[in-house]
């Protein structure tokens, strides 16, 4: 953790080094420091250079071999991220830095140049999907950082699948392996109440290859049961409509007159007339 | 592939571990030397996305050290809560 006991001097002067570095990306000599600061808050060339060394001594600046100036340290930055996070405790020095030309802006003000925020808004026109958002935001990210923009969903919904597939083990017992998008093989074994023949096992996970592929598996989950639901609706309604049909005598009219299949009328006339 | 595979994987672990769900703050991690000592030199800047309270996921930044770092902290946070806006259900 960043030393607690940095005297305000030597915080004024970590900030102008860490800034400067920041923005040149180049070790930082003491001429610049003192070129920075052009002699205002007291500080003399002489007095950076000592405030420099015990910042080395610190842990707070490094040398690189090949250079005579320093750079910031990891702890440094810490130290820098702590001050600039904690509204108010560092404004005087960060404004002092930002007249050194680093353009540190207001601390407390917590918000973007409205152009970032615009060009941040425009890259999120017309996201209606998590999913979207998710996307934008790493790309935006990336665009803004010059490193890495990442987005993660969270567990929950950050499981897309990729592939399923099923194998039996043994009686009631089944293998189920599942890919998903990012990669994860999730594996785990089924008990069954019911037994799945090879075949049924194979159309089942066809059936979610086929029809799932790419959802978050949560998201499967729901639309599996949503329908199952309204096939069984449709199963019930359509079971309903034959029964009203069949109450209403659609089936009914052979118990009433049963089928009679007659033949040899023409004898009986013909025997008739025989009397 | 598999190596690009196992990135995302190794990056998903990082945020996992570094970045807290129920957290209100952008979290910023200097030096990542913890998760692979290749990436001493790589900050990490994260905050969680929520919706109504419940977590979307989590978006970060993982780049040099020398990084804008007022910048960028304000633009993560400015899109994490951005989710807020663009999912809420609109109250009637």
């Amino acid at each position: 953790m960043a030393d607690p006991r940095v005297s305000p001097r030597e915080r004024l002067v970590l900030t102008a080094i860490i800034e400067l570095y920041i923005a040149t990306g180049e070790p930082v000599a003491s001429q610049a420091v003192a070129l920075a600061f052009a002699d205002r808050e007291g500080l003399s060339s002489a007095t950076i250079r000592n405030v420099m060394a015990s910042l080395g001594e610190a842990g707070l600046l490094e040398q690189p071999h090949s250079s005579a100036g320093r750079v910031p340290t990891a702890a440094a930055f810490r130290y820098y991220v702590e001050q600039i996070t904690q509204p108010g405790r560092m404004a005087a020095g960060a404004q002092s830095a930002g007249a050194a030309g680093q353009g540190t802006s207001s601390l407390n003000a917590a918000l973007l140049s409205d152009a970032r925020r615009e060009q941040i808004e425009d890259s999120f026109t017309g996201v209606t999907s998590s999913n979207e958002y998710l996307e934008r935001t790493s790309h935006v990210l990336a665009l803004i950082s010059s490193g890495l923009g990442v987005a993660l969903a969270s567990s929950g919904a950050s499981q897309v699948l990729e592939h399923i597939h099923f194998s039996r083990l043994s009686t009631g017992r089944v293998l189920a392996v599942l890919v998903t998008q990012a990669g994860a093989v999730l594996d785990r074994v089924l008990t069954l109440d019911r037994e799945l023949t090879h075949t049924e096992l194979e159309t089942a996970a066809r059936y979610l290859n086929e029809n799932f592929r790419g959802w978050p598996i949560d998201r499967i989950r729901a639309e599996v049961a949503r329908r199952v639901e309204v096939e069984r609706e449709a199963y019930a309604q359509m079971l309903a409509s034959v029964e009203e049909l069949c109450r209403k005598g659609a089936l009914t009219g052979t118990e009433a007159t049963p089928a009679i299949f007659v033949d040899g009328m023409a004898n009986l006339i013909t025997a008739e007339l025989d009397r | 592939m598999l190596v690009a595979l196992e990135a995302k994987q190794r990056l998903v672990e990082l945020l996992t571990a570094y970045v807290d769900g129920r957290q209100q703050e952008v979290r910023v991690v200097v030096g990542l030397d913890q998760a692979s000592p290749a990436m001493q030199d790589l900050v990490l800047i994260g905050a969680p996305a929520r919706v109504g309270g419940e977590s979307l996921g989590t978006v970060a930044v993982i780049a040099p050290t020398r990084i804008q770092y007022q910048e960028m902290i304000q633009a993560v946070r400015y899109i994490a809560r951005l989710s807020e806006r663009l999912f809420e259900v609109p109250v009637e």
